[in-house]
């Protein structure tokens, strides 16, 4: 893909306008992208943005939001390549989080980029593992795990975790779920492969 | 001595005959090595090692390489003023002995005793000498950092192709005979007097003395002096200068100089950074850069002019700019020609003159990670503007009023050509500073046949000294180089004036002069500034009175232009 850099100038409202207009986003991905984009911006920069009213603004409603920075320009600059990364990881969380009540201020914008890289390259074997993993490291994208602190089913062994664009291998019928430790150490190891994650000792890690 | 010496020596007597003129024709890498063993005074023993260390053979080397023949006349027991301040403040307090006397090299391209008989290099026709005539270069009698102060046409260096800088017109004289030279000073820096920052302050101040005469040329011992009144510390030896220090100088000589920091929250981005530094080049204004070498090592450089424009990468970048009022909801897509180009041309004291310098992004999709920007080996951390005393309004704010009027409801250009602007179709904006006698010279010899009635309103327009200009292209009439409208903007004005700087707006077929914003500066620019309709319009050509195109020596003594 020839990489397109695209960069826009406005407020959060205008920015988001754009976005909906130029690049087809729905309205809710479009805050998620500019969230996302404002916080790439490093503490130390020129147009950082107070953190805390950044995380409030993405929480509310905008009509309802009452902070300054609505009206302040601001300026994100990403590239074709970013946006589909971001794409795609708006897609994962949207289907596996969101829906948890776990809201993207908490997931934090590393884990986010994390999930965009990873979502494009891994196996639909692996899909499941690599969602739990994420569960596990909201809050603490560093945290270390292991297979036992991966739980694909409920007390009932019944997978909560389903979805059409990708096949488990490990659900059977009434939805049971198959997976045990051994698999999960298979996936483990094919997510190493990948580069996605990475053994730490005798733990495991995501991959920065 | 050597064979290849001899050989020299011989050449050298040769061509002098029997006055006591010391010229020099090389005709071969042997004899310019040779030559430049003896001139820059190796002695006997010099190995091939020594000379491959030694950064002083290494530029002129690369220098003189260019040309498979040159003819070079030396003048002895020169007088380098800044040689001589440096002398005198420094090096007459050694115990080790220095000359007080320098050599000069006077270069000209190929043979210039070809078809001249026995004539002795005074007796030749100054206008042929002048013709081959590629500039000077001064040989210090020191350990270190033996190129002095030189003067070499850029065309020598980098062709006429593809390049665009700055330069100004010096003169020298050698048995009689006066040569002028189109030439951006360089020098080295001796490591005791002159650090690359006061390299930093005397090239640039060399070269605005010699071309505005608002300045003086100053001298080591001149820099030494305002450090010392404004620093803690000694000043001799030298140990470099901090930026803030470097623009202290230039306040000091009567400019009115910016200081932009990456490191100090002035920038969101290097591209930024970039860009800023391009308006001011793109303006005319040679700027100085601050650089990172490695953790412990910084640099200074003489950003003087910039390359190659990449006209294949016009839709890479693109901007969407909103209108700066509210709630209007209107916004462009624009291109911006800074980005479009990646070379700079840089005087840097520690390599040849006129170096082709790529600034290289590396951008970074990680959200972890900055993107990394570097301009050749070196990474940007200051930006030193030496701005003329009225130059109010700075690059980024012309840029912000320009593009905000430019996506504004009321008077942007979707209010009359509702396709430009779009995402498939950006405007393509060219920012950059000029002297409104200059622009209003140029523009009118430009406008074009069709562009009668228009160009009568440019001959009526009141501009300040110093205008920001914007001008307005398509794709298609950017790679033409025919601009499809423009705006101007007072540089005298106030940042937080926003539209009301604008002294004019012009759109195809559509022109607004604001003689309000002049008349009557209480007043908002509002909803009754009207645009006057011309039936008869046509593009016309890009500003060109900035930066040139390196000249041989023939042709600069052709133009008539006053550069």
């Amino acid at each position: 893909m020839d990489e397109q850099e695209y960069v826009i100038k406005g407020t959060l409202e205008g920015m988001i306008n754009v976005l909906q207009k130029d690049f087809d986003m729905p309205s809710d991905e479009a805050k998620f992208f500019v969230y996302n984009m404002i916080n790439q911006y490093g503490k130390d920069d020129a147009d950082a943005v107070d953190k805390q009213e950044l995380d409030t603004w993405y929480l509310e409603k905008a009509d309802q939001y009452k902070g300054q920075i609505l009206n302040t320009h601001m300026v994100i600059n990403f590239t074709n390549i970013t946006q589909s990364l971001y794409h795609a990881a708006y897609d994962f969380l949207a289907r596996y989080l969101f829906g948890r009540k776990i809201d993207l201020p908490l997931i934090g914008a590393g884990l986010v980029y994390t999930i965009g890289t990873a979502v494009k390259k891994i196996e639909d074997t692996d899909y499941c593992v690599f969602s739990r993993i994420v569960e596990l490291c909201v809050g603490n994208k560093e945290r270390f795990f292991d297979e036992s602190d991966i739980v694909t089913a409920d007390k009932d062994g019944k997978c909560d975790c389903q979805d059409e664009d990708w096949k488990c291998t490990y659900l059977s019928r009434d939805d049971n779920c198959t997976c045990n430790e051994n698999k999960i150490r298979l996936s483990f190891n094919h997510l190493e492969d990948q580069g996605i994650i990475k053994r730490v000792g005798c733990r495991w890690q995501l991959m920065k | 001595m050597t064979d290849a010496k001899e050989q020299l020596s011989y050449v050298q007597e040769q061509d002098t005959g029997t006055t006591n003129e010391t010229v020099v024709v090389i005709k071969s890498e042997v004899e310019l090595v040779n030559f430049l063993v003896d001139i820059l005074c190796f002695g006997d023993c010099v190995d091939e090692a020594d000379l491959e260390k030694d950064n002083s053979f290494k530029i002129l080397y690369s220098l003189l390489k260019r040309s498979s023949v040159v003819t070079i006349a030396i003048e002895d027991k020169y007088v380098d003023r800044v040689y001589r301040d440096s002398y005198y403040m420094h090096f007459s307090c050694k115990h080790g002995e220095y000359s007080r006397f320098c050599k000069r090299l006077f270069i000209f391209k190929g043979d210039v005793f070809e078809n001249a008989g026995d004539r002795a290099f005074s007796e030749l026709d100054v206008l042929k000498l002048q013709k081959r005539f590629i500039g000077t270069v001064v040989i210090r009698p020191l350990r270190e950092g033996k190129v002095g102060r030189s003067l070499i046409n850029p065309y020598f260096v980098l062709g006429e192709k593809d390049t665009y800088l700055r330069f100004a017109r010096y003169s020298a004289t050698i048995y009689g005979m006066r040569l002028y030279v189109n030439a951006f000073p360089f020098s080295m820096q001796d490591g005791e007097t002159t650090t690359c920052a006061e390299i930093t302050i005397l090239v640039l101040m060399d070269y605005f003395s010699r071309k505005y005469s608002e300045y003086r040329s100053i001298l080591p011992s001149d820099i030494a002096d305002i450090v010392g009144k404004n620093d803690f510390e000694r000043t001799l030896p030298s140990r470099g200068l901090k930026y803030a220090l470097i623009t202290k100088v230039f306040s000091e000589e009567g400019f009115y100089p910016r200081l932009y920091s990456y490191g100090r929250n002035a920038f969101a981005d290097m591209s930024q950074f970039k860009r800023v530094m391009h308006y001011y080049i793109e303006s005319g204004i040679p700027v100085a850069v601050g650089a990172k070498v490695d953790e412990k090592t910084r640099h200074s450089i003489v950003c003087i002019g910039h390359g190659r424009i990449n006209y294949d990468n016009i839709k890479k970048k693109i901007y969407a700019v909103y209108d700066t009022d509210a709630g209007t909801g209107n916004y462009i897509w624009l291109v911006d020609s800074s980005d479009l180009c990646n070379n700079y041309i840089v005087m840097d004291d520690g390599h040849t003159p006129y170096e082709n310098y790529e600034w290289k992004s590396e951008i970074s999709h990680n959200v972890e990670k900055k993107d990394r920007c570097k301009l050749e080996n070196y990474e940007p951390e200051m930006l030193m503007v030496p701005l003329y005393k009225r130059m109010f309004l700075e690059a980024q704010d012309a840029y912000d009023i320009c593009t905000s009027t430019l996506a504004s409801r009321m008077a942007g250009i979707q209010r009359f050509y509702p396709e430009m602007g779009t995402k498939q179709n950006p405007v393509v904006i060219r920012l950059f500073m000029c002297s409104s006698r200059n622009y209003k010279q140029r523009r009118i010899a430009n406008l074009g046949p069709e562009n009668k009635d228009i160009s009568d309103r440019y001959k009526e327009l009141r501009l300040p000294r110093f205008i920001w200009v914007c001008e307005i292209y398509d794709e298609k009439s950017y790679c033409e180089g025919k601009a499809k409208g423009e705006l101007v903007i007072d540089a005298t004005a106030s940042p937080d004036h926003g539209t009301k700087s604008i002294l004019l707006i012009h759109y195809p077929h559509n022109i607004l002069v604001c003689r309000k914003n002049i008349e009557d500066v209480e007043k908002h620019f509002g909803i009754n500034e009207k645009f006057q309709k011309f039936d008869k319009w046509e593009s016309f050509k890009g500003y060109d009175h900035n930066l040139f195109m390196p000249k041989t020596a023939n042709q600069h003594m052709n133009s008539k232009l006053e550069i």
